[in-house]
């Protein structure tokens, strides 16, 4: 699972950027430019970059022995690493020597904790304030809601409306899709179109993280002193946490087990 | 194809359901301390929320805020606005019943500028708490903020005024020109119409404070117009602009045991009026005049040979029993004046001065003490009480009859005037001018008599020259020297009317003294006729005397 957050940086520098308009006028100097150039030269080296190749480069994939179609790997007693996809029935990868398991362990369970753990940390994560604006003195407390209040009655709807889904409908999204799809792996009714959602959830986990970027990012800069500061606050902490734990949840959850209900009998 | 036994054991209770339970408690502890920070609501009323922006307007103490005002609402039937405010739970003990809230905002006084920040910030509201433990929730917006802070030491009296002019809060009170302390309230009794001050003694002076002050306003400028010519001295320069309060020992008075707290003193108008008022050992006595007290005021010294014992209370008395004025009870024609015999003015220690006044009184009437009237001043015509012995007065008592001990009393002034003119008069009737000059005549007469005589007999000598005729003017001369000499004891008896020791150059001496009093007695009335040619017709209206006011 490759983390790579520079894109969401780079959405959570120019929501950034719009909050700070509220407060002084902003310049964008080549050094942004340049990161956004990075970011796409980035983005397209991480699609061009294929791991099993690399993997293959490194050491040849071991051949365990002769393989069936169309029977599940599970069936005929060979298990993927994890690690660099080396098919095996050892209790240990021959090539990178990671321990090998059938299924990702306690899938479900794990899936299913990390989610409610989610849900949990979600509800202070929207209650307490996420940072603390210091204008001259005056506390402002924000939560993510407040904040994209604020910035929708300043006009920024766009920006407004991209926090709005990132911060507060992806993560309700994204547990509603998981519980959907651990019911899935009970009734296997739709097992293609759950497919589609897994991927599409392990695609979304980070955009939550912008609402963290942000504050991190407005922290960083915005230290004038009494005239403006701005303070992190706990909420965001939960908040973090909370977008952690969701994707936990996601990446513990393992997509074949929607499968290997359609044939259990091979 | 052998297959491998796999052994999977069933999964028993995972630990990764400790994590939610872990975050779950996380969760209901960070909300729980969210909750309990978030606060105590409190409410304040104030006149108008000026400048009060509701979730932003910060209180605050000594600039640490402590809450924040979450909103505004309008109050129609009380014409007040009503704040909610959210104050830290962990300041929840400074919410005290007698707790002070006031806004801060950009102010000019005399101590300077303050509450600069707030023009870029906004006003914010400072609490000050009290040392109540009576905890409150609604509060009272202050229009001027509390210039004592709680933790500065100090004592509180109460001040009463009935005269003095209305002082600001905040004006100092100054102990011989230093500061000692200042006015924290300022409250209009209606009960008693007087002006009711709260004021505040800056530890460690409130060791000054004896129960013998005396407290008065002190001007900012004092005129002293003397033999010497004018002497204007100021005080400092803040109690020019503001005024003071001075306070301190009466004149020739030890302090005496320090004050309780709230002790309740009267403010003065003056140094004097603070001198004249302090004594508050007195006795009320009532007297009685046959004459006119026109020009006697109340506040006018009663004084014994010019020593002041005491001041008149009332002139005439308001005297009543039963609802009705006394005197039409009775039978009475005289005016009763009221007045107070102040022992502190006899004697430094009253309750001493007082027993002496009780026990000598009585002897002192019998030996002729009597009150009357004296003119204190012809130009305004103010008139004071004097007390003094008359051993000729008749015999009187005091008399306990009426509401009071009444004094007995003579007629003076214009009354005893009058009376010693008439008298005057009459003795200059009773003079014997016209049998003088009867005498005196006659005896010229027989001067010129005996001048014809001698000339007679001058002429004769001349013509005879004989010794018979000698011898005969001889006899004649005898005889005429017989006469001179009995012209000559006449003589001698008329001078010895005039001389010095004769009774009537003494009554025309005394006369002509007399006269010269009385002249000079008018002199004054003379002059205040001379500027105020309608004195006579008009009531003298003498203006008191200026007095420098703050503006």
């Amino acid at each position: 699972m490759p983390l790579n957050l520079a894109d969401i940086f780079l959405v959570a520098v120019l929501v950034s950027a719009f909050k700070l308009m509220a407060y002084a006028e902003l310049e964008l100097g080549y050094g942004f430019w340049s990161y956004v150039l990075f970011v796409f030269c980035f983005i397209e080296l991480l699609t061009l970059i294929d791991e099993n190749e690399l993997w293959q480069r490194q050491q040849p994939q071991f051949e365990p022995k002769t393989l069936h179609c169309g029977k599940s790997a599970k069936s005929q007693a060979l298990k993927q690493c994890n690690v660099c996809g080396q098919l095996t029935s050892d209790t240990h990868c021959p090539r990178c020597y990671a321990k090998t398991h059938f299924r990702k362990p306690q899938a479900n369970a794990r899936a299913l904790a990390w989610m409610v753990t989610a849900l949990v940390l979600m509800i202070p994560a929207n209650l307490l304030p996420i940072m603390n604006t210091v204008n001259l003195g005056q506390n402002t407390f924000a939560t993510i809601f407040s904040g994209i209040v604020i910035l929708w009655q300043d006009g920024s709807y766009p920006v407004a409306i991209i926090i709005f889904a990132a911060s507060i409908c992806i993560p309700i999204i994204k547990a509603l899709a998981l519980f959907y799809l651990l019911i899935e792996t009970q009734r296997c009714k739709k097992v293609e179109q759950a497919s589609k959602l897994y991927r599409w959830l392990e695609w979304m986990g980070k955009w939550s993280m912008i609402d963290v970027f942000v504050v991190i990012i407005l922290v960083s800069l915005v230290q004038l002193g009494t005239v403006l500061t701005v303070e992190p606050q706990i909420g965001i902490v939960f908040f973090a946490v909370m977008v952690l734990c969701q994707m936990m949840s996601v990446h513990s959850f393992d997509p074949r087990i929607l499968w290997d209900r359609l044939n259990p009998h091979e | 194809m052998s297959e491998h036994a796999y052994i999977e054991s069933k999964p028993k209770f995972s630990v990764i359901w400790f994590v939610p339970i872990i975050a779950l408690c996380v969760t209901i502890w960070m909300l729980y301390q969210h909750q309990l920070n978030k606060g105590h609501t409190v409410f304040v009323k104030m006149s108008n929320a000026d400048g009060i922006i509701a979730g932003k307007t910060q209180v605050r103490v000594r600039s640490v805020k402590i809450g924040q005002v979450e909103s505004l609402r309008l109050q129609l039937d009380q014409n007040a606005v009503i704040a909610k405010v959210q104050i830290d739970t962990m300041y929840e003990p400074l919410l005290t019943s007698d707790a002070k809230i006031w806004v801060v905002k950009p102010r000019i006084d005399e101590s300077g500028i303050s509450g600069m920040n707030t023009l870029l910030s906004g006003v914010y509201l400072e609490l000050e708490p009290g040392t109540s433990k009576v905890k409150s929730s609604l509060f009272t917006l202050q229009d001027e903020p509390a210039l004592i802070g709680t933790d500065i030491e100090g004592k509180r009296y109460k001040l009463k005024s009935k005269h003095a002019e209305v002082l600001d809060v905040g004006t100092g009170i100054y102990f011989r020109n230093f500061k000692i302390g200042q006015i924290e309230s300022a409250n209009f009794n209606i009960d008693n119409l007087a002006m009711e001050y709260g004021v505040f003694i800056f530890s460690p002076y409130d060791q000054l404070i004896t129960n013998n002050m005396i407290f008065w306003v002190a001007s900012g400028v004092s005129i002293n117009l003397s033999t010497e010519g004018i002497d204007v001295s100021t005080g400092s320069l803040s109690k020019l602009i503001k005024g003071g309060i001075s306070v301190d020992y009466p004149p020739d008075q030890a302090p005496s045991e320090i004050a309780q707290e709230q002790v309740s003193f009267t403010l003065h108008e003056n140094f004097s009026t603070a001198l004249e008022q302090r004594f508050d050992d007195y006795d009320f006595y009532l007297i009685e005049f046959e004459q006119s007290i026109r020009g006697l005021r109340a506040g006018a010294p009663v004084e014994y040979r010019g020593m002041r014992i005491g001041t008149v209370e009332q002139a005439p008395a308001q005297l009543k029993r039963n609802g009705q004025p006394l005197y039409f009870q009775q039978d009475s024609t005289s005016i009763p004046v009221l007045i107070r015999i102040e022992y502190g003015r006899l004697f430094e220690r009253s309750a001493i001065a007082r027993e002496y006044w009780q026990q000598h009184i009585e002897k002192w009437i019998r030996n002729g003490l009597r009150a009357s009237l004296k003119s204190g001043n012809m130009l305004t015509g103010a008139i004071y009480i004097e007390l003094d012995f008359y051993p000729d007065a008749p015999d009187a008592r005091v008399m306990t009859s009426s509401l009071y001990p009444t004094l007995p009393s003579v007629s003076s002034g214009f009354t005893a005037l009058s009376e010693q003119v008439t008298k005057l008069l009459n003795k200059l009737n009773d003079l014997p001018v016209n049998k003088t000059l009867d005498q005196l005549d006659g005896t010229l007469r027989e001067y010129r008599q005996l001048a014809m005589e001698m000339n007679e007999l001058i002429g004769s000598f001349n013509q005879s020259g004989t010794t018979n005729k000698v011898n005969e003017n001889l006899d004649t001369i005898k005889v005429t020297l017989t006469q001179l000499t009995s012209s000559l004891r006449q003589f001698e008896k008329t001078l010895t009317h005039y001389q010095q020791d004769s009774t009537m150059v003494e009554q025309l001496t005394d006369t002509l003294e007399e006269l010269e009093s009385l002249s000079n007695t008018l002199k004054p009335f003379a002059k205040g006729l001379n500027e105020q040619p309608n004195m006579i017709i008009f009531n003298k209206q003498t203006p008191d005397d200026p007095e420098p006011r703050k503006k």
